[in-house]
C-alpha cells in the first residue's frame, strides 16, 4: 500500500536515524533497508534521502566517513551521541502520536458500532 | 564510460554548491549511488542504456534536488569558515576604527561604542576559530584576557585620574596582551593556509596590518600628522583586508578539513553574553563611582574674616553694595577684603539723576540669566546654573578714570536631582589680559580680582580648588594661540563669584564679556568629560553633542559714571 507523501515526510528522519543506529550504512543501503523492513510500504527516493542525510550530518546527529568499494569512494554514515538523543526523542514523539491516533480511531470505531 | 554519462546529471545537481570540496564530496556520493542503482538494474536484466536511464530517473525531480543540496550546503563548514573569516577580519579592523574615532573632535563617544563592539566581535570570531588549531585556541584565551583588561581599563580610568602611573601600567598591560593575541591569530591563520600557499599570503597581509597601526595611530597623536601617513595607512588597511580575503578564499576552495565551530546559535549567544557583561561592568563602575568621593574637589575651610573691619562700617558698605541689586546673602559671602574695596561706593539712591538714568538704561538685565548663542533648550541651562551680572561704581582712579567693580555670579541650584561627576565651569578666556582673572592680581591699588567657588556643607562654608588649565586655541581663524582657562568642579549648591575692577575706558573687556562654558557630564563612561585641556581645541561656539553645554555671552555693558560727563551709547551698542 502506497503511503501519502505528507504522512511519510514527517517520519523519514526517524526512519533514517533508526536504521543507521543499528549499523553504519551508505545511502543506497539505507533506501534498501527501509524498503525491505517496511515491506515496501516506504520507498524513499534519492531526492528525499540525501538532503536529509546531509542535514543530519550538518546538525551533528550523524558522522560520515569514506571507504573504498568496488573501485569507487563510498560514504558511510554512523550515528552520534547527539543523534541517539535525537532518535530517542523522535521515537517518543512517534509513540505518543501513534497511540493517540489509535485511540481516536478506536473511539470512532466504537461510535460507528 | 558510464561515469562519463552520469557526469551531466552530477554536474547539474551539484552546481549550486559553492565549496569545491563539498561539491566533490556530494558528487562522489551520488555517483556511488547511481552506480549501485545501475548495477542493480543490470542484475535484473536491463540493458546498459536502460539501466543508466532508470538509475537517473530514480533521482526524481532534479531541479528540486539541486535546490535542496544548495540550501543544505549553504551552512556547511566551508561557507561557515568563510563567514568566520569575515568576522575575524572585521574584528581586526574595528580596533583601528575605534582608535581613530576616539581621537576625533566630538567623536569620543562614537569611538567608545566602536571599542565595545570591536571587543564583542573579536571574542565571537576567536570563539568560532578556537577549535581550528592550537594557535587559535590560545588566541581565544588571550583574547578573553585582553578584552577583560580593556574593559577594566575603561572602567577604572575615572578612578585612576589621580594615579597616572597606575593608568599607564594598565595601558601597557592591555597593549602587551593585544600584541600577543594578534601574534597568535597570525600564527593560527598562517597554519591554516600555509599548506596551500606556503604562508606568503598571511605573512604579507599581516605586514600591512602592522603598518596600518604604525602609520594610522600616528594620525591622532599628531606625530607625522601629514597626508602621506593618512594615505599610506589607508592603503595598508585595504591591502591587509585584501590579503585576508585571499587567504579565506584559498581555504574555501581547498580540501581543508574544517574544524571551526559553525553553530549560529552559539555565535550569537557568545556575542550577546560578551555585550551584556561589558555593559554590566560599565554600569557597575558608573554606580560605584557615583557613590564615592574619588576625584571630587577638596573642601578648603573658608572664612570671610580675612581682614579686620568695624561692624558698623561693614554694614554701611553692605547697604550701599546691595542698593545696586546685589542680594545681601550673596554679599555676605564676600571676604572682608573684597567688601573693603567698596568703601567709597555711593548708595545708588545718591547717584545723580543722569547717572541713575544711565544705569537704568543699561542695567536692564540685573537678573541676567540669558543664554546667548545657546541653541539647546534654555530650561536645561537653568537646571545647572544661574548667572548674574552686577556692576558697582567705585569712584575714580588716580588718573581720573571712572572705575567699576564688575561681579559675575554662578549659582548651581541645590534642587537639581541630576548627578554630577565632573561638571565643570571653565572660564575659557581668549583675551590677552587673562592674568586679570588671577585672584592674586597684584595691582591692589584698584583692587585685586576675586575668583572663588563656595559650597555650604553641614552648616559650614568651604571653598573649592581652582585649577589652571593651559591649552592652545586651534580655531580656523587663530591657530596655536595660547589660551588659559580656570576650572572649578561644580555640583549642586556651589556658588562661583568673580569680581574685577575695570576702568571705563577699558570697557571692551568687561566681566560681562567673560566667556565661560558649563560642561555637564551626562554619563561617566560612554559620554565622559575627559581631557579638559582638549576642550580648548574646540572652536568657540561649536556644538559638542557628548555634553550638555551652556555657553554664555552677554553683549551688554554697564557704564556707571556718577559724576562728570558721561557717555550715552547709541541704541546699536546694546
Amino acid at each position: 500500500m502506497k503511503i501519502s507523501k505528507e504522512l511519510a515526510k514527517g517520519s523519514t528522519g526517524l526512519l533514517v536515524l533508526s536504521v543507521i543506529s543499528k549499523r553504519d550504512m551508505y545511502g543506497y543501503q539505507i533506501i534498501k533497508t527501509i524498503e525491505n523492513a517496511s515491506e515496501e510500504v516506504f520507498t524513499l527516493n534519492e531526492g528525499t534521502l540525501y538532503p536529509i542525510l546531509h542535514s543530519l550530518e550538518a546538525e551533528g546527529s550523524l558522522e560520515a566517513y569514506w571507504s573504498e568499494c568496488e573501485g569507487r569512494k563510498r560514504k558511510y554514515y554512523k550515528i552520534t551521541e547527539k543523534g541517539l538523543k535525537e532518535l530517542s526523542g523522535r521515537e517518543q514523539e512517534w509513540n505518543t502520536f501513534s497511540t493517540a491516533v489509535k485511540k481516536v480511531l478506536g473511539g470512532a470505531e466504537l461510535a460507528r458500532t | 564510460m558510464q561515469e562519463h554519462k552520469f557526469d551531466d546529471v552530477l554536474n547539474y545537481l551539484c552546481s549550486g554548491i559553492m565549496s569545491k570540496s563539498e561539491r566533490q564530496s556530494v558528487r562522489d556520493e551520488l555517483y556511488d549511488h547511481l552506480m549501485c542503482r545501475y548495477e542493480t538494474n543490470i542484475a535484473v536484466g536491463m540493458s546498459e542504456d536502460e539501466a543508466e536511464e532508470k538509475a537517473v530517473e530514480a533521482l526524481g525531480n532534479k531541479s528540486a534536488l539541486k535546490d535542496k543540496f544548495q540550501k543544505v550546503h549553504w551552512y556547511y563548514p566551508a561557507q561557515s569558515l568563510r563567514t568566520a573569516f569575515y568576522i575575524l577580519i572585521l574584528s581586526m579592523t574595528l580596533p583601528l576604527i575605534s582608535v581613530l574615532l576616539s581621537s576625533g573632535d566630538n567623536m569620543y563617544a562614537v569611538g567608545m561604542i566602536a571599542s565595545v563592539i570591536s571587543i564583542v566581535v573579536e571574542i565571537t570570531a576567536l570563539y568560532m576559530f578556537r577549535t581550528a588549531n592550537g594557535w587559535f585556541e590560545n588566541s581565544f584565551k588571550i583574547g578573553i584576557a585582553s578584552s577583560v583588561m580593556s574593559v577594566l581599563q575603561l572602567v577604572s580610568e575615572p578612578f585612576l585620574l589621580q594615579w597616572q602611573e597606575a593608568n599607564m601600567w594598565l595601558s601597557f598591560a592591555v597593549l602587551l596582551f593585544s600584541t600577543v593575541k594578534y601574534y597568535l591569530i597570525y600564527k593560527g591563520v598562517k597554519e591554516l593556509v600555509k599548506p596551500y600557499d606556503g604562508g606568503k599570503t598571511v605573512s604579507q597581509g599581516f605586514v600591512f596590518y602592522f603598518q596600518t597601526f604604525i602609520f594610522g595611530l600616528n594620525v591622532p597623536s599628531g606625530v607625522n600628522n601629514d597626508v602621506f601617513s593618512v594615505v599610506y595607512s589607508v592603503i595598508c588597511f585595504f591591502s591587509f583586508v585584501a590579503y585576508m580575503l585571499k587567504a579565506s578564499d584559498i581555504l574555501y576552495r581547498s580540501d581543508h578539513e574544517y574544524k571551526i565551530d559553525i553553530s549560529l546559535t552559539k555565535r550569537w549567544l557568545v556575542a550577546l553574553s560578551a555585550l551584556l557583561i561589558i555593559f554590566a561592568v560599565i554600569f557597575t563602575g558608573n554606580f560605584v563611582y557615583s557613590k564615592t568621593k574619588i576625584n571630587k574637589s577638596h573642601n578648603i575651610p573658608y572664612s570671610t574674616e580675612d581682614v579686620k573691619m568695624e561692624q558698623q562700617e561693614y554694614e554701611r558698605i553692605l547697604e550701599n553694595i546691595s542698593s545696586y541689586g546685589i542680594d545681601k546673602n550673596l554679599v555676605s559671602l564676600f571676604p572682608k577684603s573684597e567688601v573693603s574695596k567698596y568703601a567709597g561706593v555711593i548708595n545708588k539712591s545718591e547717584l545723580y539723576e543722569s547717572a541713575r538714568l544711565l544705569w537704568d538704561h543699561y542695567n536692564k538685565t540685573i537678573e541676567d540669566s540669558e543664554a546667548y548663542d545657546f541653541d539647546r533648550n534654555q530650561q536645561s541651562f537653568y537646571d545647572y546654573c544661574m548667572v548674574r551680572n552686577y556692576a558697582v561704581p567705585l569712584g575714580y582712579s588716580d588718573d581720573g578714570e571712572q572705575l567699576v567693580r564688575f561681579i559675575k555670579v554662578f549659582r548651581v541650584p541645590e534642587e537639581t536631582s541630576r548627578k554630577y561627576y565632573k561638571d565643570i565651569v571653565l572660564f575659557d578666556d581668549y583675551l590677552e589680559n587673562i592674568y586679570m582673572m588671577l585672584p592674586d592680581f597684584k595691582e591692589e591699588k584698584y583692587g585685586g580680582d576675586l575668583l572663588v567657588a563656595l559650597k555650604l556643607e553641614d552648616g559650614k562654608l568651604y571653598q573649592r580648588d581652582l585649577k589652571l588649565v593651559n591649552g592652545k586655541y586651534d580655531s580656523k581663524n587663530e591657530l596655536n594661540r595660547p589660551v588659559r582657562g580656570f576650572m572649578f568642579d561644580v555640583e549642586p549648591g556651589v556658588t562661583i563669584i568673580y569680581a574685577a575692577t575695570k576702568k571705563i575706558k577699558d570697557i571692551g573687556s568687561t566681566v560681562a564679556d567673560v566667556n565661560f562654558t558649563y560642561y555637564h557630564q551626562k554619563s561617566l563612561f560612554i559620554f565622559p568629560l575627559r581631557n579638559v585641556e582638549e576642550l580648548f581645541k574646540i572652536e568657540a561656539f561649536s556644538d559638542i553633542p557628548s555634553y550638555e553645554i551652556c555657553k554664555y555671552e552677554s553683549s551688554l555693558h554697564y557704564y556707571v559714571m556718577p559724576e562728570c560727563e558721561y557717555y550715552v551709547p547709541s541704541e546699536n551698542s546694546k
